[in-house]
């Protein structure tokens, strides 16, 4: 990491490890291509995007308690809730 | 067994995945005459529990990132997970023009995200509203300082840029030539960022936030 005190922090290039764990999945749930047809279900204001619903009901119970507890203990934690197939 | 789709390039770009993927998974090519995508077949259980889904994230993000340091890829979104690769090819064919223009667009190209903070907290109590909006007035303005003066200074090397603000910070997309990245970092690294402001400055990303909607889509 390149940074001064009053600067920018640039985060990332060779050095990729100082790029956190909350915003490699901030940026991997949040951006890409949305298959057209899958299944939308937001979690945290993210959406997150399966097809399988027997995955879905796993995941977003996991991927809500970690961001609870140990990525961001912050994050109010709403009910995962279908918004609906496209 | 289900698939968890990565990426897509051009086939004529012949870019190369990296081995394994979520979960050690073997990393895949699905192919059609334009287009390559990577997948791999996926346990659901790869997904259940709270380690896992980080990891498996984690995986994917350099799995995607291996591929982008080859070349231009568009990533799925995290986590995509279909039926079979069957469903992956049917994609492919029935959006294959929009990717093929998509990827042609964004060849060379990369993205920077820069993250605004504000470090300093509005007071929970203000001796009146007409002070707490002032200084939530102030805030704000030395947010857009900070925003103008890293647009500014990085415009010379930038192929386009985007703004956008939500309640928790504002967020400015950056576009990129590849040849120009270490130069971005740099001009990046000299930005004065006003006292109580934080700017986070990630990347480079495939350019994700500068593509051209599907028409199909809208």
């Amino acid at each position: 990491m390149s940074s001064s005190d009053t600067g920018v922090m640039v985060l990332g290039g060779e050095n990729s490890d100082d790029i956190s764990l909350l915003e490699i999945l901030d940026r991997v749930v949040s951006s890409g291509v949305v298959i057209h047809g899958s299944l939308v279900i937001s979690l945290a204001g993210v959406d997150l995007i399966y097809l399988g619903l027997n995955v879905v009901l796993t995941a977003v119970e996991t991927a809500q308690q970690s961001m609870k507890t140990h990525i961001h203990p912050t994050l109010p934690a709403p009910a995962a809730r279908p918004r609906g197939k496209r | 067994m289900s698939v968890l789709a990565y990426c897509v390039s051009l086939v004529s770009d012949n870019l190369k995945a990296p081995a394994n993927g979520v979960s050690g998974a073997r990393v895949q090519l699905a192919e059609n005459t334009m287009l390559r995508a990577w997948y791999s077949e996926v346990e659901t259980d790869s997904f259940s529990g709270t380690e896992h889904v980080a990891k498996a994230a984690l995986d994917f993000h350099r799995c995607v990132s291996a591929v982008f340091n080859e070349g231009t890829v568009l990533p799925f979104r995290f986590p995509t997970i279909l039926d079979s690769v069957d469903d992956i090819l049917v994609h492919l064919d029935e959006k294959g023009v929009w990717y093929y223009e998509v990827l042609q667009q964004i060849e060379g190209l990369a993205q920077f995200e820069a993250r605004i903070l504000t470090k300093a907290k509005l007071p929970v109590e203000a001796e009146s509203g007409k002070q707490y909006l002032e200084l939530r007035k102030q805030l704000h303005k030395r947010v857009a300082n900070a925003v103008e003066s890293l647009v500014t200074t990085l415009e010379p090397v930038l192929d386009d840029h985007d703004i956008r603000e939500s309640q928790k910070a504002t967020r400015v997309y950056l576009l990129v030539e590849r040849s120009k990245v270490a130069s971005l970092r740099a001009k990046a690294a000299k930005v004065t960022v006003p006292d109580g402001i934080e700017i986070r400055l990630t990347g480079p990303w495939p350019p994700t936030e500068f593509l051209t909607n599907d028409e199909d889509e809208e």
